[in-house]
């Protein structure tokens, strides 16, 4: 699990690489969403890792890539 | 004539006014009449179309009894949710930023449907830019759900599954990226297809995410749902993403029945994650099937509970792409949640987006083999009922958690996959407030998931309950 600190010197970092202008309460709102949206991402990166020869499924996204599963 | 124009189906509707029982001038001035009665208590409509309708339905009568009738959707009044393009019309996405935007030209959606012959009755409300859950409009105005006024229709088509659910249009269009079909329709009673990805164009719709983006008819009934499928449905050469697989004639699909369907139910979303009224609705429509000759199942899928978090960095990111340059220059001009989420897609990282992107792939794939054995998934739409307006905690038999996790729980499923999905409703909790079945199906497959529903509407009544407006 995050540390909330972490996740707020992360959320500036990433914003002011961004050029996103965060105010301190709206960064405050933005931490609190973003743990657990890093943490759930994390989670599935975890996941596919032993996957290697998966492929993104923008790939799959083409209609004919459909055919093979359908 | 003894039932109210405005209860007719499109099915019944389209039989009498092929026989020229029934006047589209008659119809559409009687649900504009409706429109103009509930909607400023229920604000499903961002605008109303009342000449053009009027003027569209004149010349539907003259060529009808001209004998030019070009099928069940000619003389039909249809709602278009706001973030499909409509030619002369303005089209808003229920945002402050596109509050003057007049699109050139339809999108493929709303051409097919007026070379079918629909009347497009008016452009409905939606949460912002179809960015959220709840339809609560800082702009607009929030839709309110027609069985409690006091409480969230869903979202994000919330304006659509309010027009359909009041009477106030038979069909309406909306848009689903993780769940804004499915969720409005199960909270306001309706039925709701997510189509397969590619099934249908998304041409002149305002993106949110363009490889979750569908759109999907919503309607009273399974079989107002495939005239409309038939209608909007096939390859569009101007989406890329279009499938160039042959349109089935979906209404002949109906008559199939439930026997010998094989059912799937997915055991790995722990039942504890339900609100009690919905496990045992849930529970109840699978006994109907399987008394109407279903053969129903247990069946599995390993990480299924992990959709919702490779759903986010997907659902997330892509609009904080499209959206890249307003954020930057007009941020004031976005409400403050979509603004906070979108602000929220730029803090995932590239690999993050890539891996949520990979694991699409893998659940996909174990889908579409579990469906090798089964006709269609079966599990709750949405695993609550519609909330208290200004509420954003979701209380079940495990707790308590955020509302916007536990709305898409099931629906991403559909999303993360791509596969097709059908929310019928099956049942209301014991404040009366519908509750909906999602049925996941083969890709492009929708015609064995509408042949189910519409099997389980020919056995259960709850699609004919109407909110007391």
């Amino acid at each position: 699990v995050s540390d909330p600190r972490r996740t707020d010197e992360t959320v500036a970092r990433l914003a002011e690489v961004a050029g996103l202008e965060l105010s301190a309460e709206r960064r405050a709102a933005l931490v609190l969403l973003v743990e657990d949206l890093l943490d759930g991402a994390n989670e599935v990166s975890r996941l596919v890792a032993p996957h290697r020869d998966l492929v993104p499924a923008s790939q799959f996204i083409h209609p004919d890539a459909w055919r093979d599963a359908s | 004539m003894s039932r109210a124009l405005h209860e007719l189906t499109l099915a019944e509707s389209a039989r009498l006014l092929e026989r020229r029982e029934l006047s589209p001038v008659e119809l559409t001035a009687d649900l504009l009449a409706r429109v103009e009665a509930l909607d400023p208590h229920l604000g499903a409509f961002i605008t109303v179309l009342g000449d053009d309708a009027r003027q569209a339905a004149k010349a539907a009568e003259i060529a009808i009894a001209a004998g030019y009738h070009l099928g069940p959707l000619h003389g039909i009044p249809i709602g278009i949710k706001d973030i499909i393009h409509t030619r002369g019309v303005r089209t808003t996405a229920g945002s402050r930023i596109l509050q003057d935007f007049v699109p050139t030209e339809d999108a493929t959606v709303v051409a097919r449907l007026r070379s079918a012959g629909a009347i497009l009755i008016g452009k409905l409300n939606l949460h912002e830019f179809a960015h959220g859950v709840t339809n609560v409009n800082p702009h607009y105005g929030t839709a309110r759900n027609p069985w409690d006024r006091e409480r969230f229709p869903g979202g994000s088509s919330g304006g659509s599954a309010v027009a359909v659910a009041a009477r106030m249009c038979p069909v309406a269009l909306g848009t689903d990226t993780g769940a804004s079909v499915r969720l409005p329709a199960a909270m306001t009673g309706i039925v709701g297809l997510r189509p397969t990805i590619g099934r249908v164009s998304n041409h002149g719709i305002v993106t949110l995410a363009w490889t979750l983006d569908t759109c999907g008819p919503m309607t009273r009934t399974v079989e107002d749902c495939a005239l409309v499928l038939e209608a909007i449905a096939g390859y569009d050469r101007q989406d890329p993403h279009t499938a160039n697989i042959p349109v089935p004639d979906y209404r002949e699909g109906l008559t199939r029945g439930l026997d010998g369907v094989r059912i799937g139910v997915l055991t790995d979303v722990a039942p504890t994650l339900l609100q009690a009224d919905v496990e045992r609705s849930v529970n109840e429509a699978l006994r109907t099937l399987e008394g109407a000759g279903a053969i129903v199942r247990d069946v599995s899928v390993p990480d299924v509970d992990q959709a919702i978090n490779a759903l986010m960095p997907v659902d997330l990111a892509e609009p904080s792409a499209f959206h890249a340059e307003w954020l930057r220059t007009r941020p004031e001009e976005y409400g403050d949640d979509v603004r906070t989420l979108l602000e929220a897609g730029e803090m995932y990282s590239a690999t993050q987006y890539i891996h949520a992107q990979r694991f699409r792939t893998l659940l996909r794939d174990r889908f579409t083999d579990v469906l090798r054995n089964v006709d269609a998934i079966v599990m709750p739409t949405v695993g609550f009922v519609a909330l208290p307006l200004g509420e954003t905690m979701v209380r079940h038999q495990a707790g308590e958690e955020p509302m916007i996790s536990a709305a898409m729980r099931h629906t991403a499923l559909a999303s993360v996959t791509g596969l097709p999905a059908l929310s019928v409703p099956c049942g209301f909790s014991r404040e009366g407030l519908p509750i909906g079945l999602q049925l996941i199906g083969r890709p492009f497959d929708e015609g064995t998931l509408l042949g189910v529903g519409h099997g389980y509407q020919s056995v259960t009544d709850w699609h004919t309950r109407a909110p007391a407006v």
